[in-house]
């Protein structure tokens, strides 16, 4: 049987930083230090106003492309997650698949997720290349959560980025090969993270168009109960942990590097510490890009690649937790890299 | 477990610019003057990796003291 790789991961950063600066205006509740202590980022990333998610991905995707010179042509699958769909019906890969003028044998479909998102549609790549009804793979994250952040909502406005990832998946051996792979749900996390009056559960009301919160946000709004994520993610993540190992047939001490959805500075450290990973075998960037949903994780592969800490012949363990509740992980292995 | 002095000391431990001995088992740890709604993370993630407690938002909230804490503690191990 073939095994999947990642060919190419990249990725690009929304056009416009925010600093805590520019924060501690907008909020004068807040210095500047304030901010960065409550979410541990000093930098975030916005699209401009107004922006719709399969646009800012494909302009990015293109460039990526051709940075990476991939053969549009031979792509035959593309993946797209994001959790600001152009519609609820037709499916946005669909859209983001005209604008990236791929070919009509092309398949695709949609991932919603957002934290676990980059390892659920890794899960999938890998199945559909594995299982040969795939040979190349196009899988894209892209999400734009400041869109979606009222402007009363400063401890999420500190934390989230919009961000656009690409990577290529095929059975050409090269790159990271992806290892086995756990997934699993809880639905009781509904409601701690979500984007309300974006559905038919709780479509938009008179109210929503004249509440000062809310009147100005194209869709829905974002609302997270940081403690139930922040309990959800230090329950979850040891036992995600220990299963993959078993699932990979390794041991905690063969992993060389963990790479973990960037939640939170609180989460991220929290989990160090209990899982009492030294600070060499943990790679973490949230300080300098701020949480970019889907595009954490091949972000943080990306930069720790450009700074020499991902090198040949090592394991990475990779582990997306989050919204729903859901959490999936693998173990990329650098042999071919 | 360890006893209440050494659950206090540890417990002033994680939170910055708190002079030692500032914390007793009867304060109220939301009486400190840095405690913010990060510290209840803070608080609940030293719990959690110190004694493999997992308390929850709620069981946070009705415990005032630190002793309080303790005892909820003793109660779940």
């Amino acid at each position: 049987m073939q095994t999947a790789y990642i060919n190419n991961i990249d990725y690009a950063l929304a056009k416009n930083p925010i600093s805590n600066s520019q924060l501690a205006v907008e909020y004068p509740d807040y210095t500047v230090e304030a901010i960065f202590k409550n979410s541990g980022v000093a930098t975030r990333y916005a699209v401009d106003k107004g922006t719709v998610c399969s646009d800012f991905a494909a302009e990015n995707v293109l460039n990526l492309l051709d940075k990476h010179q991939v053969d549009k042509s031979k792509i035959d699958f593309l993946i797209y997650c994001t959790e600001a769909p152009d519609y609820i019906a037709p499916a946005s890969s669909v859209v983001l698949h005209k604008k990236l003028g791929l070919n009509n044998d092309c398949g695709t479909f949609d991932v919603q997720f957002g934290c676990s998102g980059y390892t659920y549609g890794l899960l999938m790549a890998k199945s559909l290349i594995e299982s040969g009804m795939a040979s190349r793979i196009l899988f894209v994250t892209a999400d734009l959560p400041t869109q979606g952040i009222s402007h009363e909502d400063e401890g999420l406005r500190f934390l989230f980025s919009d961000a656009v990832s690409l990577s290529m998946i095929s059975a050409e051996k090269k790159g990271y090969q992806l290892g086995q792979f756990i997934k699993g749900t809880d639905g009781t996390g509904e409601l701690a993270l979500r984007v309300e009056n974006s559905g038919f559960n709780n479509p938009r009301n008179a109210d929503w168009f004249t509440n000062a919160a809310t009147k100005d946000l194209p869709v829905g709004r974002m609302t997270m109960d940081g403690t139930a994520v922040f309990r959800f993610s230090l329950g979850i993540v040891p036992k995600v942990i220990e299963e993959t190992l078993v699932k990979n047939k390794l041991k905690m001490e063969s992993i060389d590097l963990f790479i973990f959805h960037q939640a939170s500075q609180i989460i991220l450290k929290s989990l160090q510490r209990k899982l009492k990973i030294e600070d060499e075998r943990i790679f973490n960037n949230i300080e300098n890009v701020g949480n970019t949903v889907s595009a954490s994780i091949p972000i943080a592969l990306s930069q720790a690649l450009e700074k020499g800490i991902v090198k040949k012949n090592r394991n990475i363990m990779i582990v997306g937790f989050g919204i729903g509740f859901s959490w999936s992980a693998t173990v990329l292995n650098t042999a071919n890299l | 477990m360890m006893n209440i002095d050494e659950f206090t000391r540890q417990l002033e431990g994680e939170f910055e610019d708190v002079e030692p001995g500032t914390i007793t088992p009867e304060t109220n740890y939301r009486d400190i003057p840095q405690f913010s709604s990060m510290y209840a993370l803070i608080i609940i993630a030293f719990i959690d990796s110190e004694f493999d407690v997992l308390l929850t938002g709620e069981e946070l909230r009705k415990a005032n003291t630190v002793r309080d804490l303790y005892d909820l503690i003793k109660a779940k191990e």
